[in-house]
């Protein structure tokens, strides 16, 4: 199984994919008791990759997660263990050699439960060692693999000594933040700490769903269907949280700030354009901090392409591009290796976009918006 | 069309499928209870490998006196492409979900020696 040949064509940028992390080994990292206590974490499964808590988000094993690395693992003789609770720099390269991809912005899995740790001082900890692990193991800027920093927003001082400790690492080139439930919503002052200290470091800030189900994290209790939540919940995270950053002046109050905005595919982001601008016109006095239309600073902002929608009408698809700039907002995403993953040839095979557009959108934003720098 | 002598029929057991590389073509031959299936292993969606999958119970469902009544039929004979699940009806090569998307199907079938023979366009 060869590679897709795409590099002769685009230097691509993967700018949301996941390690699967495994919080379980970050005990070496911790200081006494989060030592003792995460090295001795009983149970020999903390939770599903997958997301599901209580119910099958695979639908029976219709679709397989990582399927791509073990069918490489396996033309090389390589057995490792892929039950979601391990990966390597190793895997990660074979995949970005695969797909073509020149960089990786590594996104956790399991510390995407930051957000919704109420244990403040868990949140910290697992934090600062998830920092420790992949700056040790994983980041390599020199292979084009650097990793996002998951802060603990709901201590915003935390947050900023993390941001100040590691951030000028060359392997991290942004800050994430959870945007499932964080309390208030991140356009707050509250947040100000961690604005600060990212744009002092020059990392933009990735707003990331976490997980979505059912049975778990969802914003609409009494949803059934995994099609229903996972449907919904990153998208209503993603707008909730947009809404309150540009309503809140956070643009005005932290020039220069760059967000990016994760997982949640592309159609919502006309919408919430659109949406905010109509209330704006009749609330301005309500938030005179803001000096142009919400939607002029949402254009200012990057977005994720995955997992992007391809409607049956393709035309459908370019008048979307066209409310939003996608050539000059849009981001290539893979979020490999999880079950909605999208390959770089959703955006190659795009019959309307120029050869410009294309290579824009699969890299050169990215290496616009995030802070990159080899080693 | 060209005739491609696969395997002999019994290394494809009832109820399973396996993928042949055929010139420039990667083809799934799927065993539905002694009857042949060949489809191209390639899913529309993003390219993935379709015919890797196992097969499937088609899960259906029908409203029955106001209410909506699930089952699943005796046979599998659905297959998930394993990037993103998206369903086949592995008779037809009609995607379950958008019936508009149809994998490419070839005449399969098991001659008087015993083997599995595909019928390939040149």
């Amino acid at each position: 199984m060869g590679g897709f040949n795409l590099t002769k064509k685009y230097r691509i940028v993967d700018v949301d994919a996941h390690y699967i992390d495994d919080p379980r080994g970050l005990w070496k990292y911790l200081d006494e008791p989060w030592r003792t206590r995460i090295r001795d974490w009983g149970g020999k499964y903390y939770h599903p990759a997958n997301g599901g808590l209580v119910s099958d988000s695979t639908m029976g094993g219709r679709f397989k997660p990582n399927y791509l690395t073990k069918q490489l693992n396996e033309e090389q003789g390589i057995n490792d263990e892929i039950l979601g609770v391990s990966s390597s720099e190793e895997n990660v390269k074979r995949v970005m050699d695969h797909l073509d991809i020149e960089t990786i912005v590594m996104i956790p899995t399991y510390l995407l439960h930051v957000g919704n740790m109420n244990d403040k001082s868990l949140a910290i900890a697992l934090s600062n060692a998830h920092a420790d692990y992949m700056l040790e193991n994983v980041a390599n800027p020199s292979k084009g693999i650097y990793c996002a920093l998951p802060v603990p927003a709901q201590n915003p001082a935390a947050a900023k000594a993390l941001i100040d400790r590691v951030g000028d690492h060359p392997g991290i080139c942004s800050i994430l933040i959870v945007t499932e439930h964080p309390v208030p919503p991140l356009g707050s002052d509250f947040y100000d700490p961690i604005y600060e200290a990212a744009i002092r470091h020059n990392l933009p800030v990735i707003c990331h769903g976490s997980f979505s189900g059912p049975d778990s994290n969802t914003y609409i209790h009494g949803l059934e269907k995994w099609v229903e939540s996972h449907s919904l919940d990153f998208m209503i995270g993603n707008m909730a949280q947009l809404t309150s950053i540009v309503m809140q002046g956070v643009l005005e109050r932290f020039p220069g700030l760059k967000f990016i905005f994760q997982e949640a595919g592309i159609f919502y982001i006309p919408m919430i354009m659109y949406r905010l601008d109509t209330e704006y016109m009749r609330r301005r006095s309500e938030v005179p901090i803001l000096k142009k239309l919400p939607s002029e600073y949402i254009k200012e902002m990057y977005f994720g392409t995955q997992p992007i929608e391809i409607p049956s009408k393709i035309d459908h698809l370019k008048y979307v591009f066209e409310m939003i700039d996608a050539e000059n907002t849009l981001m290539y995403a893979s979020d490999y290796p999880h079950y909605d993953w999208d390959h770089p040839s959703v955006i190659t095979k795009l019959p309307f976009l120029t050869q410009q557009a294309k290579q824009k959108i699969l890299g050169d934003n990215a290496r616009n918006a995030f802070r990159f720098n080899e080693l | 069309m060209k005739q491609h002598i696969l395997c002999a029929s019994d290394e494809l057991i009832a109820g399973t499928g396996r993928v042949f590389e055929i010139g420039n073509r990667s083809i799934g031959i799927f065993n539905i209870n002694e009857k042949y299936y060949a489809l191209r292993n390639r899913c529309p969606h993003q390219g993935g490998p379709l015919c890797e999958s196992e097969l499937f119970y088609r899960i259906e469902a029908e409203v029955s006196e106001g209410k909506i009544r699930e089952f699943v039929p005796s046979e599998k004979d659905a297959i998930a492409c394993p990037w993103h699940g998206i369903e086949f009806d592995v008779t037809t090569g009609v995607c379950l979900s958008k019936k508009e998307w149809k994998v490419a199907t070839y005449t399969v079938f098991k001659n008087s020696d015993g083997y599995l023979v595909v019928e390939i366009p040149e």
